[in-house]
C-alpha cells in the first residue's frame, strides 16, 4: 500500500477500457465537462483534481492519473455534484469505484492520509464488530504519528464530553 | 461477406429450382433505397424480388403466408426505421405483426430466419445491399422450404 | 371510354431504356415471354417508352387493339408511374388499369448475369401481368376548400403568418388569447445580433395587422373547439369580454388612475403591478383598456343579499365612504342595521383568513354607515301601480325600497305602533340604537313611501280593502314574530314567559321586572339577547340552559362571547323537565342532565336525558327561548293562502307568489326565523318577482339562486403579503354595559379602517367599484359585457401559441424567488425597456446601479433534472446583456456558460464583439447563488460560485444582480390547443411537425400547420421564416380551390364491416370513424393517405386499400412464384 507502482501501459488500456465499459464509468462518456461539479464540491479546494477533472482524466484514457489523484480520497460522498449534475453523472460513485481500484492496485500514497484511517476503522469493524474512537486515533497514528499531537486538542475536549 | 460469391451459378440456378426471396418492402424508405441501390450500381442476388407496398403496415399477414404457401424461401420485409414512417407508425404495427407471426411460422415448420424484418432508411442503399445478400445466403443455407417441396400451390 | 368488366388485354411493353435495361437483360426474350402470359393481347419492346414515341404506341394501342390494361416494364415507378398513367388517361384508358415493372433498378443495374437479370425480369413481368388483371378503375374526387385561414397566436410568428397569408387575398382570423398582440417579442427592449429595437421593428407589424382589411383582429379570444377537415375548418371562438367598449375608449388612462386595485404586473413578468383595467404597454394593438374580472369574491358570493364586499371595501379604502355606502345600498338598505348585528357569513369565506385572519368586513360596513351620508332621490319615473307591504320589518322595508325604486306607489302597513318588525321589537337597544334604526327607516320612506301603523291585516284591512283601493300586488312579511314555549305543564303561570314577548316589552321601553335570578333556556341569538337584557333589567344571576354542547348552539359565536363576558352563565348538556312553582308562580325549573347520542334529521347529536340527574335551578323568571311562530290572526278569514307544515307561509320558489295570485311573501314568515339579511335577500327576490308580475313578464331565470356561486377562479393569493392581524371594534366594558341600555360595540377609528380595507385580497381583482365609470369621459366602460362565441369557416389553421420561460424555482441552488436580485431573462428585459418598470434604467430593487452583473446560462437547459434539450437562444440574449449592461451602468459583467451557442447569420461577429467589450465569459457552470459572501465588506451581495473549467480554478465572485437564462418551454396552454387541432405535441411540449427535416411547418394532421416556438425553440429570424413558410403552404394548398382526394386510399365494403371499431383505432389520421346510425366504419375521402394500417388490421377484411387490394397482392405473388419456376 506504501509502493509507488508503475504500470504497464498495456494493462493500464485495459484497466481503462474495462473502467468506462460498465456502469458507473461508462456515464463518463455522457459528461459536458460543465464544471457543476467541482462548483458544488465543498472539498473542490482541497482537491487536486477537480472532480470535473477526474472525469476528463477518465474519458482520456489517463486513468492512473486519476488513481493517483488524492482527489478520490477527499470525496465524502455528499452527492452534491450528483444532485446537480445536467447529465446525471453518479460521480460519487465513480470515486467510490476509483477508491477501489486504486486499493487494488496499490495506488495511494502514504500523504493522502485518508486510505490509512479507512483501513484503521475497517480493522477495527472487522476485529471488534464496533468502532471505539481512541483505538482508532492510535491505529490510525501508527501510520502517521506526526498527525496525532495536532489532534490532542480536540482529543481533550472530545474525553471531557465522553465522547471517547 | 463476398456477394460475388452470392452471386455465382448455385446447383439448380439451371433448372430454375432456385431459391425465391421475395423483399415486400414499403416505398418511402426501403423501395426508395432499392432504386438507391440500383443507380449506384451495388449488385444483390437476383433470386430477391421486391414487392412494393405504401408501408409496412399494409402488409398483411395473409400476405407473408401466401409467400412461402406458393414456394418462396424466405421472406424479407423491409420499412422505415421506428419513429421515421411516412405514415407515423405503420411500421410498428408491421413490428408487432410479424413478431406474432413468427411462432405460427414455426409451427406450419417454417423457422424464423426465413423471415427477416429490416429497417432500412431511404437514404441506405448499401445497407439494403448488404441484408439482402445476407439473408440470401442465409435461406440458401437453410435450403428450399418445405412448403415448395409439398407442391400445395 | 373502355368497358373493365370484360375479359382482360393486357398490352405489355418492354422498355430498353437505351442501354440501362437492354444492356443487360434480353428484353427481347422478356417481350416472347409476355406475349405467352396469360390475357396479354400483345408485347413490345422499344427503346425509350417514356418519349413522346413510347406513349404513343401505348395509346394507339389502347385505341386501336382493345387493350383494356397495360404493363410498362422500365424503369421505376417512382420514376415515372405519372407519366405512363397520363398516357393511358390520353388513350381513354382509366390511369389506374396499369402496372409498372421495376426492370431497371429491380433487375438490370442490380444484377451481375445477363441471363440472371433476364430471368428476375420475366418474373418481375410477369408479376405485373398477373396484377394488372385484378386492377380496376379508380376515380379521385376534388373537394371544395375555404380559401381563407386561421391563426392561432398574436406574437411576431402569428402576425407574419397573418400578414403573408393576407398578402395573397385570403381573409385570416388572428385569434390572440391576451388584451394585446405583440406576444414576448414586445416585452424586449433590444434583439440580437442587430441590436434593433424589438418595439421598433414589432409595433409596426402590429400596426398593419390591425389596418390589414383581410384580417380580423380577435384578441382577448381563445378558440374553444376546431370541427371539420382539411379545407372545411369549423372554429369555435370565445370572445372573453374586455369590459371597454372598443370603438369609444380612447386610451386616456383615466380609468387606470382611479381604480383601487392593484395587482402584480404579469407583462412586467411580475416586477411592477397595474391596476384591474389595464393596457399591458403603451403601445398596445389595440389600445384599448381591458379590465381584469376573475369570478366574484368568495365574499360576496357567500351574502345572501349579494352586495359587493370587496367592491365596498376597496372605496372604503380609498376613502370613498359615500360611495362604499351607495354601493351597499344598492342591494341592502338597511347597512347601519347589518353593520352591527350581521352574522357575516361573507367573513367566513374570506380568503385572507389563508394568510391571517378574515377581514373585519361587518365593521367596515357599519364604519361606512357611520361615516358617510346619502340622500337617496325619488325615482325618475312614477308608475302607477300600488303595491301594498304588509309588514315592517327588514322584508318589507327592504321590498318596499327595491320596488320604489323602480317607480311603484308603496303603502306601508304595520300593526305595530312603530316600524321596524323584529328589528324594533326583537334587537336590543345595546346592539342596535333605536334612532340608527330611525334614521335608516327615514332614509326609505323618503324616496316617497306612505307608511301606516297600527294597522292590523284582518282588524283594519283586509284584502278587499285593499283591492276596493286599486292596490295591485300585496307583499306579506309580517314576520315570525310569536313565541314558544317548552310545551311543560303550568307553561302560563306567571314569571314564564317566551323571549319575542320578553324582548318586545323590554324594547318597546315597558321595563318587566325579572327579579334576581334567571333562566333563559335556549341556545340561539334570541336567548342570548334575552340573557343579556335580564342583567339589564336587574338580574343578579342569569344562566342560560342548553340541552347539547356549546359546539351545538345555534348562536354566533360573537354573541355567546359577548354574553359570557358580561357574566351570563352557562349550563350545557341540560334539559328542563318541570317548572317549580309555588302560589301560582315560578321558584325555579327542575332539569335533567343529557348526554349527546347519535345525529337526528337536523344532523345535530340528539341529547338523551341521562337518568336519576334531575335538579333544580331557582329562578324568579323563566324565559323560553326554544322557537319562532308566525302569527297569522287572520288565516282563517283568507282561505285560500296555503301554509306549510311548518306554519309557514307557502310560496312557489320560483316566482314567490303564495297560492293566491297577486300576494307574494318573503322573510321569517316564508323561511322560518332567519337573519335580517336572509329577510332583505328574500325582499329583493320578491319585489323583482312582484315586478315581472306587474309587466306581465316571466320569471326571470336567475331569480334563482339569487347569487350563483363562483368557480373559484380568483386572484392568486400574492406571496410577499406581510400577516397583519384583522381589527376589532371596540368594546364597552362589560361592567359599564350592563348598567344601562347603550351601545356596546364601538365603530372602527378612520385609521383602523384603512388599515382593515388594505387588508382586502381583491379575489375578483376588478371590485365592480365603479369609479371607472365615473371617470369615463367617454362612456366606454361596460361592466355588464358578456362572453360572444362565434364561428368561423376557415380552410386551414396556422398555430403560432409561441413560448413562455421556464420557472427557475426548482434550481434552488440559484436563489430564484428566494433572493431579491436574482432574475429571469425576461424579467432583465423589463428592466431594460423603456416602458417597464424603471423605466428602462437597469436598477435593484432598492434602486442602486448595480456594479457587477453575473449572468447565467443554461438553467433548466441541457440538463436531465428540467429540460434536457437547449433552448438556442440563450447564449445570444446573454451576450446582448452583457453588451447593454457594459454600454448602460459600465459594471462588471461575469457571464457563465457552457458552451457558447452562436450558430446564426452574425452571430459569431457579435460573440467576438462581445468579447472585445471587456466581458468576463467564463466557461464554467454555475454551482451556487448564495447571500453569504466571503468578505464582510461583500454583504448585501450574492456570491456566485463555479468553476472556470479552463483554468481549472473554482471562482467564487461577489456580484450585485443575477440574471438567469431559463430554458424556453411551450406556452401555458399549447398542448390542448394542438390537441383541438389534431397535432400532437413531443415530450416537452413542442407542436409536432409532419417531418423534422422535409416538412417542418406542416403537420400531421392536412391543413393545420404550425410557426415560430410553438414548434421547438428558435429565434426571431427563424420565427418569422418559419411563419411566412406556414403561410406560404397554407395558401398554397388552398389555393387552387380545390384538394384532390387519393386514389389509393382505404374504403370499407358497407356489406362486410362488423362495426368492430379496430381501424378507428389504427388509423394515424383520425380518418376511420363508426357511422352512429349504420354502426359500420366510414373512411374520409379527405384524410385519408392510404397507408393500408385499417386494411392490414381489419379482421373481416371489410377495408381495402384501392389499387393495393388482397387480390392484387396475391396475384403479384402468384406471378412472381410461378415465373420463377417456369
Amino acid at each position: 500500500m506504501r509502493k509507488l507502482q508503475v504500470m504497464e501501459q498495456e494493462y493500464l488500456n485495459t484497466l481503462s477500457q474495462a473502467f468506462i465499459d460498465k456502469s458507473p464509468g461508462a456515464e463518463s462518456a455522457l459528461c459536458i465537462q460543465c464544471g457543476t461539479c467541482s462548483g458544488s464540491c465543498p472539498l473542490a479546494a482541497q482537491m487536486d483534481n477537480s472532480p470535473r477533472k477526474i472525469l476528463a482524466l477518465i474519458r482520456d484514457g489517463c486513468l492512473e492519473e486519476a488513481l493517483r489523484s488524492k482527489s478520490i480520497w477527499l470525496c465524502v460522498s455528499c452527492n452534491a455534484c450528483l444532485t446537480r449534475c445536467p447529465r446525471g453523472i453518479p460521480v460519487p460513485d465513480i470515486m467510490y469505484r476509483l477508491r477501489v481500484l486504486a486499493l487494488q492496485h496499490q495506488m495511494p500514497v502514504k500523504e493522502h492520509k485518508m486510505p490509512d484511517l479507512y483501513q484503521a476503522f475497517v480493522r477495527q469493524v472487522e476485529k471488534r464488530g464496533r468502532v471505539n474512537e481512541a483505538r482508532l486515533a492510535v491505529r490510525y497514528g501508527f501510520s502517521h504519528p506526526r498527525d496525532l499531537p495536532g489532534h490532542l486538542g480536540l482529543a481533550m475536549k472530545l474525553l471531557k464530553k465522553g465522547r471517547i | 461477406m463476398n456477394t460475388q460469391d452470392n452471386l455465382k451459378r448455385h446447383p439448380g440456378e439451371e433448372t430454375g429450382q432456385d431459391l425465391n426471396v421475395l423483399a415486400l418492402v414499403c416505398n418511402w424508405c426501403t423501395y426508395t433505397a432499392a432504386d438507391l441501390a440500383g443507380v449506384t450500381r451495388l449488385k444483390y442476388p437476383t433470386q430477391v424480388k421486391l414487392i412494393r407496398f405504401m408501408c409496412t403496415g399494409m402488409i398483411d399477414v395473409r400476405y407473408i403466408l401466401r409467400c412461402f404457401l406458393e414456394g418462396a424461401d424466405g421472406v424479407f420485409i423491409g420499412g422505415c426505421h421506428p419513429g421515421d414512417c411516412h405514415y407515423l407508425s405503420g411500421n410498428l404495427k408491421a413490428r408487432v405483426r410479424i413478431k406474432g407471426l413468427r411462432p405460427v411460422l414455426e409451427m406450419a415448420g417454417i423457422p424464423e430466419q426465413r423471415l427477416r424484418l429490416s429497417w432500412i432508411g431511404a437514404s441506405e442503399g448499401k445497407k439494403l445491399q448488404e441484408e439482402l445478400t445476407g439473408f440470401t445466403s442465409e435461406v440458401r443455407k437453410l435450403g428450399p422450404a418445405s412448403f415448395r417441396q409439398m407442391h400445395l400451390v | 371510354m373502355v368497358m373493365n368488366n370484360q375479359e382482360p388485354h393486357v398490352g405489355v411493353y418492354i422498355c430498353h431504356c437505351g442501354q440501362n435495361i437492354a444492356g443487360k437483360v434480353d428484353v427481347q426474350d422478356v417481350a416472347r415471354f409476355a406475349k405467352n402470359l396469360e390475357h396479354v393481347a400483345l408485347a413490345r419492346h422499344y427503346q425509350f417508352m417514356c418519349s413522346d414515341q413510347g406513349q404513343e404506341m401505348i395509346i394507339s394501342d389502347v385505341v386501336n387493339n382493345g387493350l383494356n390494361r397495360v404493363v410498362v416494364a422500365s424503369c421505376s415507378p417512382r420514376m415515372h408511374l405519372p407519366t405512363f398513367a397520363r398516357a393511358c388517361s390520353r388513350a381513354g384508358l382509366n390511369p389506374y388499369m396499369l402496372q409498372m415493372s421495376n426492370i431497371r433498378e429491380g433487375s438490370a443495374w442490380v444484377s451481375l448475369d445477363g441471363k440472371q437479370a433476364t430471368r428476375k425480369a420475366r418474373a418481375l413481368v410477369a408479376a405485373a401481368v398477373s396484377r394488372v388483371q385484378k386492377h380496376r378503375p379508380l376515380t379521385t374526387r376534388k373537394i371544395g376548400v375555404n380559401k381563407s385561414l386561421l391563426v392561432i397566436g398574436g406574437g411576431i410568428a402569428g402576425m407574419q403568418a397573418a400578414l403573408t397569408a393576407a398578402e395573397s387575398g385570403f381573409p385570416v382570423t388572428l385569434v390572440e388569447k391576451e388584451a394585446s398582440i405583440g406576444g414576448q417579442m414586445a416585452k424586449l427592449d433590444k434583439t440580437f445580433p442587430t441590436l434593433d429595437c424589438a418595439a421598433c421593428i414589432g409595433t409596426p407589424k402590429m400596426v398593419e395587422v390591425a389596418q390589414n382589411p383581410d384580417i380580423n383582429l380577435l384578441t382577448h379570444s381563445e378558440v374553444k373547439e376546431i370541427n371539420g377537415f382539411v379545407g372545411n375548418y369549423t372554429v369555435t371562438i370565445l370572445k372573453k369580454p374586455r369590459y371597454v367598449l372598443h370603438e369609444r375608449c380612447t386610451g386616456c388612462g383615466e380609468c387606470a388612475g382611479v381604480c383601487p386595485v392593484t395587482v402584480p404586473s404579469e407583462w412586467n413578468e411580475g416586477l411592477g403591478s397595474r391596476t384591474a383595467i389595464y393596457r399591458s404597454f403603451p403601445q398596445a394593438v389595440p389600445g384599448t383598456f381591458c379590465i381584469d374580472k376573475k369570478d366574484r369574491a368568495p365574499c360576496t358570493g357567500a351574502c345572501p343579499a349579494g352586495v359587493n364586499i370587496q367592491g365596498y371595501v376597496q372605496l372604503i379604502g380609498q376613502g370613498k365612504y359615500r360611495e362604499a355606502l351607495e354601493l351597499i345600498r344598492e342591494r341592502l338598505p338597511l347597512p347601519g342595521v347589518l353593520g352591527r348585528v350581521c352574522p357575516h357569513p361573507c367573513e367566513s369565506n374570506c380568503r385572507r383568513t389563508d394568510v391571517d385572519s378574515a377581514v373585519s368586513i361587518r365593521a367596515l360596513k357599519r364604519f361606512a354607515a357611520d361615516n358617510a351620508s346619502v340622500d337617496p332621490a325619488a325615482p325618475e319615473v312614477e308608475r302607477p301601480e300600488k303595491v301594498a307591504v304588509i309588514g315592517s320589518g327588514p322584508a318589507g322595508l327592504a321590498a318596499a325600497c327595491f320596488l320604489r325604486r323602480q317607480g311603484f306607489q308603496i303603502t306601508i302597513y304595520e300593526s305595530a305602533e312603530h316600524l321596524g318588525g323584529m328589528m324594533r321589537t326583537g334587537i336590543p337597544d345595546f346592539r342596535l340604537p333605536p334612532d340608527v334604526l330611525d334614521a335608516e327607516i327615514e332614509l326609505i320612506l323618503k324616496t316617497g313611501i306612505e307608511a301606516r301603523t297600527s294597522q292590523s291585516f284582518g282588524q283594519d284591512f283586509t284584502l278587499d280593502s285593499l283591492r276596493s283601493e286599486n292596490f295591485s300586488a300585496v307583499f306579506l312579511a309580517i314576520g315570525a314574530q310569536g313565541g314558544t314555549g317548552l310545551g311543560l305543564k303550568d307553561e302560563g303561570c306567571s314569571g314564564v314567559m317566551d323571549a319575542v314577548g320578553f324582548l318586545r316589552e323590554a324594547n318597546l321601553g315597558r321595563r318587566p321586572d325579572v327579579g334576581g335570578r334567571v333562566v333563559v333556556v335556549g341556545g340561539g341569538n334570541v336567548a342570548m339577547d334575552a340573557a343579556r337584557m335580564a342583567l339589564r333589567l336587574g338580574a343578579r344571576e342569569v344562566t342560560v340552559v342548553y340541552r347539547r354542547s356549546e359546539e351545538e348552539m345555534p348562536a354566533h359565536a360573537e354573541e355567546i362571547e359577548a354574553a359570557r363576558q358580561e357574566g351570563v352563565k352557562f349550563s350545557h348538556l341540560t334539559q328542563p323537565c318541570r317548572y317549580i312553582l309555588e302560589n301560582g308562580c315560578v321558584t325555579g325549573l327542575e332539569c335533567l342532565s343529557t348526554s349527546l347520542g347519535s345525529p337526528d334529521a337536523s344532523g345535530r347529536r340528539r341529547p338523551e336525558p341521562v337518568a336519576d340527574s334531575e335538579h333544580v335551578y331557582h329562578a324568579d323568571t323563566i324565559i323560553t327561548a326554544v322557537g319562532q311562530r308566525i302569527l297569522a290572526p287572520w288565516a282563517s278569514a283568507v282561505p285560500e293562502l296555503e301554509w306549510t307544515p311548518k306554519g309557514t307561509i307557502w310560496v312557489d320558489e320560483q316566482t314567490l307568489q303564495t297560492s293566491i295570485p297577486w300576494i307574494f311573501a318573503a322573510g321569517d314568515a316564508v323561511s322560518g326565523p332567519a337573519t335580517v339579511v336572509q329577510a332583505v335577500a328574500g325582499a329583493r327576490r320578491a319585489a323583482e318577482a312582484i315586478s315581472r308580475y306587474l309587466d306581465k313578464k316571466e320569471p326571470a331565470l336567475d331569480m334563482q339562486p339569487e347569487n350563483p356561486r363562483p368557480e373559484k377562479n380568483w386572484n392568486p393569493l400574492p406571496k410577499d403579503v406581510k400577516p397583519l392581524q384583522r381589527a376589532l371594534p371596540g368594546q364597552l366594558e362589560p361592567q359599564i354595559a350592563t348598567q344601562g341600555f347603550q351601545e356596546v360595540e364601538k365603530t372602527l377609528d378612520v385609521e383602523a379602517a384603512q388599515l382593515e380595507a388594505g387588508r382586502c385580497l381583491n379575489c375578483a381583482v376588478c371590485s365592480e367599484c365603479m369609479q371607472c365609470v365615473n371617470a369615463c369621459e367617454r362612456e366606454a366602460i361596460d361592466h355588464g359585457m358578456q362572453a360572444e362565441e362565434i364561428q368561423v369557416d376557415v380552410g386551414g389553421i396556422i398555430l403560432a401559441t409561441g413560448y413562455e420561460l421556464y420557472n427557475p424555482e426548482p434550481l434552488t441552488q440559484y436563489g430564484y424567488g428566494l433572493l431579491d436580485e436574482v432574475y429571469t431573462s425576461l424579467q432583465f428585459e423589463r428592466l431594460n425597456n423603456a416602458t417597464g418598470p424603471t423605466q428602462g434604467q437597469i436598477l435593484t430593487r432598492d434602486g442602486r446601479t448595480p456594479e457587477k452583473v453575473g449572468i447565467i446560462h443554461c438553467v433548466g437547459s441541457r440538463d436531465k433534472n428540467h429540460k434536457d434539450y437547449c433552448s438556442r437562444v440563450c447564449c445570444m440574449y446573454s451576450l446582448k446583456f452583457a453588451h447593454l449592461i457594459r454600454e448602460r451602468t459600465g459594471a462588471e459583467v461575469y457571464s457563465f456558460y457552457i458552451d457558447m451557442r452562436t450558430p446564426g447569420k452574425n452571430y459569431e461577429e457579435f460573440y467576438n464583439r462581445i468579447q472585445a467589450e471587456g466581458v468576463h465569459l467564463i466557461r464554467g457552470r454555475v454551482a451556487q447563488v448564495t447571500d453569504v459572501p466571503d468578505n464582510p465588506e461583500d454583504a448585501g451581495r450574492l456570491l456566485v460560485v463555479a468553476e472556470n473549467t479552463l483554468s481549472g480554478k473554482v471562482l467564487r465572485i461577489p456580484v450585485d444582480m443575477v440574471i438567469l437564462s431559463p430554458a424556453m418551454i411551450p406556452a401555458a396552454g399549447s398542448t390542448e390547443t394542438a390537441r383541438l387541432a389534431g397535432v400532437s405535441t413531443d415530450s416537452h411540449g413542442w407542436l409536432t411537425e409532419l417531418h423534422p427535416k422535409l416538412a417542418p411547418v406542416s403537420t400531421q394532421s392536412s391543413g393545420v400547420f404550425v410557426a415560430g416556438c410553438c414548434q421547438g425553440p428558435k429565434d426571431i429570424p427563424d420565427t418569422v421564416a418559419q411563419a411566412s413558410a406556414a403561410a406560404g403552404e397554407a395558401v398554397a394548398l388552398l389555393s387552387k380551390g380545390w384538394v384532390s382526394t387519393l386514389a389509393e386510399r382505404a374504403v370499407i365494403d358497407q356489406d362486410i364491416c362488423s362495426g368492430c371499431g379496430i381501424c378507428t383505432q389504427v388509423c394515424p389520421y383520425g380518418a376511420a370513424s363508426i357511422l352512429p346510425e349504420k354502426r359500420t366504419a366510414l373512411i374520409n375521402e379527405a384524410l385519408c393517405r392510404g397507408c393500408g394500417s385499417c386494411s392490414a388490421s381489419c379482421p373481416s377484411k371489410a377495408s381495402t386499400v384501392q389499387q393495393f387490394s388482397s387480390r392484387q397482392i396475391f396475384s403479384e405473388i402468384s406471378g412472381l412464384l410461378k415465373a420463377a419456376g417456369s
